[in-house]
């Protein structure tokens, strides 16, 4: 590069600053190039495949085009689903898990990181109602308090725990619950529902 | 021949200036910082509560530091560069005093609430107004000088200020339209996904016009002066200025990626963020190659040190930056602490050195003594590198663990962190690394102002302005450059180049923002959307006063977590009565678009009277005296007024009705709140708020429908909303009883 270091002779009088003329490095060339490609071809793919991942969907228009990766990510959950089905007890094994000792202590573990901050560290109620007196609002019988705990009453503010913590979990939280019955609490909240012997 | 003075006092004033800013902004980042370690530092005052200090310390370190370093450089080199003394002294005393006034005003208002809640652009319309006047003082000061230079050649540092000078301005009016309410409140002109777009055209293009663009122009002065070397490439700086003014503008939706924005508008912004990369590399080679041959220096001189550190972090974040503009990246890296921290390579590696090394060249030219410690600079070169390194290592690692945190899923199926606050508390550790960082920086900071007191201490008495007096024939005007290039001809046509960048600063804007407006189809109806009622609107202004967009997001991307964790992803129509649009663009906390109807009234009260009550090992600011203080009605029938202009479809007579409407839906949800045992409720600003929570997203029925089954289940476009068309406004709505 014969051109290397020239000083431009027009450009004599920026208060002392000289400036060379070098060509642009080549690597750096080749850089901006490939920015401009990548541009170039990368608009119309992802257009294109958005396009017609909503279409597939049914999606549509009224979605961001973005719906596309949502729609492919929930396809991938259903198959997750399906290769690892969750399973439903029921009956006397339903029963038989809510009362082992083993669902009541990993229960313990669920509801001291998930429930204390509604009601309170032993059950006693706070926002959400006290756990451990014969007072239910949706029923105090196993299969009740399972039910209010997978499925919540999110309009009164009690969320719905299967889907947050998987039926797993939200089981063990049960179990705990149940366990509570008839503890004695230092102030207790005020009771909600009816008495349930 | 002819003697002339430089005005170098002017120089001085903004070099003290930055410094002072530089000092207050810093420490207040500094403070925010401990503010997330520990939820203590907000000391339960309203003031410095994190989302009321956050816009104090960006705009006092943008507009600031920033803005005051940018016009001392400017204004020392333009007039060496042009051999003419500012146009005119007293335009240059009127920008220097009324930019500090509007930052002092504009920050204690900050302080006391008072933002247009979008960010960066947080001033109130009063302020902006006044901004936007010196502004223009500093653009006849500046093209006053460029019409009376006696150098015909202007120099590519003054194409970059050309530039700033002529993009600011455009991007300060449009993104500041609005209409007043009072003095210190308005409603911008856009609402939802119009005004995200014009709030990130803008938000991207103060990184491009205020952080980049200027401060190039001043690598191009101050780098080849203090390594005394001729700069590397001419023909470079022709090619990345155009390519950089012209591409820059286009790249603002990159912070709107898989939000509500439109597609096309996101792939045109993604496009041309990756583009960018090869102009800001362009300038970044041709600082680093301009110190070849002055490396020997380096390892003695802290000023070259400092150069070369700043243009180093210069490629490291214009390399991030593209890198997190690609769609698949920035699903992870997007609302997380990542992106803090590549501002922050940007703001305090790129600008912060570059600002220092300008000054530690500066002060012993200004005060004619030499600098009273190189020791002292040196150490505060190493200080500041390894803060820098401290700072953006822990967000770096912070914002990764947040993001795949986020989105882990069990095998079950299930989120694998569902409590949000579980990631929050894993990070804390990160937050104290950061604030050591940050406290080495400011320390760094110190030192420098020590040392440049100490110097100008000892400095020789002053008599009036000690300038300096070259001698500087006026250039004929047939003396044009001998034309060796077609750009030569633009290099002697200040007005013709400035008039070009116009046009080149103004396609990529035009393209984005004009079909966004006009096409329909771009943000689809969605009839079950309402206004906000009076009570909820007013709750929505304490959410923009609280500045809880610093911390939450309003806007559900589609993504299989998102929807799990916090419901059906946003669209494009809720937003369209938002003035401002509230998408935030970072998840301290969780978002909050699908608040509405999640927890009880009682569980919104205890958790804003002090979120460690529902949520113990919470970082989020208590607001106790939302409880407190009374919510003040006074200006709500204006509000309606303005919103109505704006074309919101209030009935005529909620103008008139407002007041009440407000206080009977605040009386319904007092009485909820009531039956749990809390009085005396119902005439706090805290009700208000717990409205608009618990509006928030539920126009469209979600809950009922299911995300899934809203999205997916639609055979056809529209019906997936349409279907769920049907929603009352009844004020007591949200109310949770
Ligand atoms: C955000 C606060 C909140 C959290 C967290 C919460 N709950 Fe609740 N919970 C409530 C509220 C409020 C109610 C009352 C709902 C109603 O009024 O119908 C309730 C009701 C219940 C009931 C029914 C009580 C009855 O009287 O019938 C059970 C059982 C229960 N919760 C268990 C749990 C468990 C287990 C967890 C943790 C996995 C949990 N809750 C977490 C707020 C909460
Ligand atoms: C310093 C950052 C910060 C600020 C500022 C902040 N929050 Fe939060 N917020 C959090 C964090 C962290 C959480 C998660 C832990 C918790 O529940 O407190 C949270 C949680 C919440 C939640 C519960 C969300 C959920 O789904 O469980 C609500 C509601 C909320 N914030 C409202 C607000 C409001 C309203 C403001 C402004 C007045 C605000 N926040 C300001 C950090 C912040």
């Amino acid at each position: 590069m014969e051109e290397k270091d020239k000083i431009l002779e027009t450009h004599q009088d920026n208060d002392g600053i000289q400036e060379y003329d070098n060509p642009l490095p080549g690597w750096f060339l080749y850089l901006f190039y490939g920015c401009v490609l990548f541009a170039g071809l990368y608009a119309p793919y992802y257009v294109g495949y958005s396009h017609a991942m909503a279409t597939a969907g049914g999606g549509g228009a009224n979605l961001s085009a973005s719906g596309g990766d949502y729609l492919a990510s929930v396809r991938l959950e259903e198959a997750a689903r399906a290769a690892a089905p969750t399973v439903e007890l029921k009956g006397a094994d339903l029963i038989g898990y809510l009362k082992s000792p083993a669902s009541v202590s990993g229960g313990e573990t669920v509801f001291k990181a998930n429930c204390v901050a509604c009601h309170g560290d032993q059950g006693q109620g706070v926002v959400g109602p006290n756990l451990t007196d014969p007072f239910w609002l949706h029923g105090g019988s196993p299969q009740a308090v399972l039910a209010s705990v997978s499925h919540g009453y999110p309009d009164k503010g009690m969320p719905a725990w299967k889907n947050v913590l998987g039926s797993e979990k939200a089981r063990m939280a049960a179990a705990y619950v149940i366990s509570l019955k008839g503890r004695t609490v230092s102030s207790p909240k005020a009771p909600q529902g009816d008495k349930e012997p | 021949m002819l003697r002339i003075k430089y005005d170098d006092k002017i120089t001085r004033m903004f070099l003290i200036a930055c410094l002072v800013w530089g000092v207050l902004g810093m420490s207040a980042g500094l403070w925010l910082a401990l503010e997330l370690a520990s939820w203590k530092f907000n000391l339960g005052l309203p003031y410095i509560s994190f989302g009321r200090l956050r816009p104090l310390h960006t705009n006092a370190v943008i507009f600031a530091f920033g803005g005051n370093a940018i016009f001392c450089g400017v204004y020392y080199s333009t007039q060496r560069l042009l051999k003419a003394r500012m146009f005119s002294d007293v335009l240059s005393r009127i920008h220097f005093w009324a930019w500090q006034a509007i930052i002092l005003v504009g920050g204690i208002g900050f302080l006391f609430g008072i933002t247009q809640g979008k960010e960066y652009a947080e001033l109130e319309w009063s302020l902006d107004l006044v901004l936007a006047l010196v502004w223009v003082v500093f653009a006849i000061n500046f093209f006053g000088t460029v019409a009376r230079r006696r150098e015909k050649h202007l120099y590519v540092a003054l194409w970059f200020y050309i530039g700033t000078i002529i993009t600011i301005a455009v991007l300060h009016i449009v993104n500041g339209l609005a209409i007043p309410v009072s003095l210190t409140k308005s409603y911008p002109v856009y609402a939802g996904v119009q005004d995200a777009l014009v709030q990130w055209w803008y938000g991207h293009n103060a990184v491009g016009f205020f952080l980049t663009t200027p401060f190039l122009g001043l690598m191009y002065y101050f780098v080849p002066k203090a390594a005394e070397r001729p700069v590397y490439s001419y023909r470079l700086s022709v090619m990345h200025f155009w390519a950089l003014v012209f591409l820059y503008i286009w790249a603002g939706p990159h912070h709107l990626h898989y939000t509500a924005l439109p597609d096309w508008a996101q792939d045109l912004g993604m496009v041309f963020s990756v583009m960018l990369l090869a102009p800001s590399w362009g300038g970044m080679l041709n600082g680093l190659l301009t110190l070849r041959g002055a490396w020997h220096k380096l390892r003695t001189d802290p000023i070259l040190k400092f150069f070369a550190a700043s243009i180093t972090f210069y490629g490291m974040a214009t390399f991030e930056g593209p890198l997190m503009s690609i769609k698949s990246v920035n699903a992870l890296s997007h609302y997380t602490e990542w992106t803090i921290g590549h501002v922050h390579s940007g703001a305090i590696g790129w600008v912060g050195l570059l600002v220092f090394g300008m000054i530690y060249w500066l002060v012993p030219r200004m005060w004619r003594t030499p600098l009273h410690s190189q020791a002292l600079a040196n150490a505060h070169f190493w200080t500041a590198l390894v803060g820098i390194l401290f700072y953006v290592v822990s967000m770096w690692i912070a914002g990764i663990t947040q993001g795949l945190m986020w989105k882990e899923f069990t095998n079950e199926g299930v989120l694998a962190y569902p409590n949000f606050l579980e990631i929050v508390t894993k990070i804390i550790p990160l937050y104290w690394l950061r604030a050591f960082g940050g406290s080495l920086y400011l320390g760094g900071l110190l030192v420098m102002v020590y040392n440049v007191a100490r110097t100008i201490r000892s400095a020789p008495a002053f008599q009036d302005e000690e300038a300096m007096v070259p001698e500087a024939p006026a250039v004929p005007a047939h003396a044009a450059p001998v034309a060796q290039y077609w750009h030569a001809v633009l290099e002697g046509r200040p007005f013709a180049l400035a008039i070009l960048t116009t046009v080149v600063i103004a396609i990529g804007g035009i393209v984005e923002m004009v079909p966004t407006f006009l096409i329909e189809s771009n943000v689809p109806t969605i009839t079950a959307v309402k206004p906000y009622t009076p009570l909820e609107l007013e709750g929505r202004d304490i959410y923009v006063r609280e500045g809880c967009y610093n911390c939450h997001s309003q806007m559900v991307r589609p993504f299989r977590d998102e929807v799990a964790r916090y419901g059906d992803y946003s669209k494009p129509g809720e937003f369209v009565y938002d003035h401002p649009f509230q998408w935030g663009s970072k998840r301290t906390g969780p978002d909050l678009h699908r608040i509405g109807g999640k927890y009880n009234n009682l569980w919104h009260l205890r958790h804003l009277d002090d979120p460690r009550l529902t949520s113990p090992g919470s970082i989020m600011p208590a607001y106790r005296f939302l409880l407190e203080s009374k919510l003040d009605l006074s200006l709500t029938p204006n509000k309606i007024r303005v919103m109505r202009q704006l074309g919101v479809p209030y009935a005529k007579e909620v103008e008139t009705e407002c007041r009440t409407q407000a206080q009977t839906q605040a009386r319904s949800i007092a009485a909820d709140l009531e039956k749990d045992g809390v009085k005396g409720m119902a005439d706090k600003e805290v009700i208000a708020l717990i409205a608009y929570l618990q509006r928030l997203g539920t126009d469209i029925k979600w809950r009922e429908t299911g995300p899934a089954a809203a999205s997916i289940q639609a055979p056809a476009p529209a019906p997936a909303v349409a279907a769920t068309a049907t929603t009352s406004t009844h004020p007591s709505k949200g109310a949770g009883i």
